[in-house]
């Protein structure tokens, strides 16, 4: 198999979504396959008052990604990532992993479609291993519904 | 492109809520940086009580916050907003009635509470309001109205004290308060959502209360649990950033004075816009870096430039050498609020995550609320060159107690590990 452990990086946006599919087709591919299903805490809301939804939003994602990897046959575990910079988190988690595939999506919530957001284009640049981008599509939204149905 | 899809940011109510946080901000900051000087010059306060009846504010803030998040869902937010606002505008107009001193202090913790409220509500109503595909976006914007105040407020509270006189301060930070509850009052918040999700924690605490009531027998003793209150594993590393907050209290209570004192008023109210600015820009360099390669890389720098920076001030004569102490300080303290953060919720346990944010600032406001009272005591036999001075020793203490908090064979760095491994 041409990967052995790959780490997926999931936010709830759509791109992500289907990242999240394209991992597990590929944990599909070969039961040994191992996946580290990623979620990054932005810490930006410093003392404002403001970190409580986010905080409770992120716990429920993570919750979510931890059932997900209880079902897929690989091998799987969640993390939760709490930093200021999602791509230096992103790539130092593949690191300390082992991983040796970086799957995510074109871009997060923000962005625009058809451009490479930050966070991936500082991965896929900073990464030393190689790095799958998953692209919006009409059916993107199936991965999101699980992971709220999971986390409800 | 999409961008015409995007959804809408800058609601009317998103930026209401903006503009209320950076009203109360620019209110706290004025107040902040000048109620000691003010106790000083009118009642001959000793440095001592000055300084409290700056940082009471604080632990009414503190208590506000503990309060606000339990009762906020049950009180309804925007209520609980404007009921806040209205007390910042009540306590703001009692400072230019000039009561005495001892109802100053009445004031300032009342004042505080109320800020308080107001502070932690708003926080909540505009990340709700946020739409989600925007929101890294929408709370970076957010924060630049807490940034904005924190630079415009203090110099507004000096400039004006300066040139205008206290009288013309007070008035003027009770306008402002006035504005934000006009703004507030005009805001549409949305409640439901998180009411209902409220309401199943409430009813999930209560199934487990009675689960184990059951297996307890049905007896059970009440028990007052610190455990529901502070996370525990913070308390290290947060001890240290108080320390360092502790001596940035000295920042906040006597930098007017001492700039009155030294013949360096117009620079001074320039301190605190350098200062924002320091934090502000080097944030999102120190953030990577952290992120990349560690605490001790951002924090040991950190923690050098604050001493760097209160030894500097303590010698000051000329209007850049403050500037430049501002600077550093503002890089220092900057840098060791965001990566002390960081670090706090990386070491806690995922499930106490919000529990070691709250600790973590619990343990700051302490220490800026205790600092000015502390530092006051001092004051007199030192000077206030010597208080930076002496400033400079205890961030060196900080650092110390950060490196052994930090060492490689520490709880700290096992923690770490295990919460990196798992």
């Amino acid at each position: 198999m041409w990967c052995s452990k790959v780490l997926v990086a999931y936010d709830g946006s759509a791109p992500s979504a289907k990242a999240l599919d394209l991992a597990q087709s590929i944990g599909a591919q070969d039961e040994h396959v191992e996946l580290v299903f990623v979620h990054v805490l932005k810490l930006v809301a410093m003392g404002t008052g403001a970190e409580g939804p986010l905080i409770e939003e992120a716990n429920r994602v993570h919750a979510g990604l931890q059932q997900l990897a209880e079902r897929v046959p690989n091998k799987a575990h969640a993390h939760l990532l709490k930093g200021t910079s999602p791509a230096d988190l992103l790539l130092k988690c593949a690191e300390d992993e082992g991983c040796d595939l970086i799957v995510m999506g074109s871009r997060g919530k923000g962005g625009v479609k058809g451009y490479l957001g930050s966070v991936s284009y500082a991965v896929v640049q900073g990464s030393p291993v190689a790095v799958l981008i998953a692209k919006d599509a009409p059916d993107a939204g199936r991965a999101n519904a699980a992971i709220d149905q999971e986390a409800r | 492109m999409s961008k015409a899809a995007q959804a809408k940011l800058w609601t009317k109510d998103f930026t209401l809520g903006t503009a209320v946080n950076f009203l109360l901000m620019v209110n706290y900051y004025g107040l902040m940086v000048v109620v000691a000087d003010y106790a000083m010059k009118t009642y001959d306060a000793p440095a001592a009580t000055a300084g409290l009846a700056a940082s009471i504010f604080i632990i009414g803030a503190l208590a506000a916050r503990l309060v606000s998040g339990r009762i906020m869902d049950k009180v309804g937010r925007k209520r609980l907003l404007v009921l806040g606002a209205i007390g910042e505008v009540a306590f703001s107009a009692l400072y230019l009635v000039g009561l005495g001193f001892a109802p100053l202090f009445l004031i300032r913790l009342l004042h505080g509470f109320a800020y308080g409220m107001c502070s932690t509500t708003i926080g909540t109503i505009v990340t709700a309001l946020v739409p989600d595909s925007r929101k890294g976006e929408g709370v970076g914007y957010y924060m630049l109205s807490v940034t904005l105040g924190a630079a415009i407020g203090p110099f507004l509270g000096m400039f004006l004290t300066q040139n205008a006189g206290f009288f013309v301060l007070f008035a003027t930070t009770a306008a402002v308060a006035a504005l934000s509850l006009l703004a507030a009052a005009q805001l549409k918040v949305p409640e439901a959502a998180q009411e209902s999700d409220a309401q199943i924690d409430e009813a999930a605490d209560e199934i487990a209360r009675e689960e184990r009531d059951e297996r307890a027998g049905g007896f059970r003793v009440p028990r007052f649990n610190m455990a529901n209150y502070l996370e525990s594993s913070v308390l290290p590393i947060g001890g240290v950033c108080a320390l360092l907050f502790f001596c940035y209290s000295s920042l906040l209570a006597f930098l007017t004075p001492f700039a009155a004192e030294s013949g360096l008023e117009a620079p001074a109210s320039f301190f605190f816009v350098v200062y924002a600015v320091a934090t502000f820009v080097t944030r999102p360099f120190t953030g990577k870096l952290f992120d990349r390669k560690g605490d001790r890389v951002v924090m040991v720098p950190a923690f050098i430039a604050f001493i760097v920076g209160m030894g500097l001030l303590a010698t000051v004569h000329r209007p850049a050498a403050m500037l430049v102490a501002a600077a550093l300080l503002g890089f220092g303290v900057g840098t060791v609020q965001a990566s002390g953060l960081a670090l706090a919720v990386r070491i806690a346990p995922d499930d106490r995550l919000s529990l070691a944010n709250s600790t973590f600032y619990i343990l700051l406001d302490v220490g800026v609320g205790v600092g000015p009272l502390l530092l006051g005591l001092v004051q007199p036999v030192f000077g206030y060159r010597g208080l930076f001075e002496a400033m400079s020793t205890v961030a060196i203490l900080a650092l110390a107690i950060y490196l052994v908090v930090s060492r490689r064979k520490g709880r700290m760095r096992q923690t770490l590990r295990a919460q990196d491994e798992s």
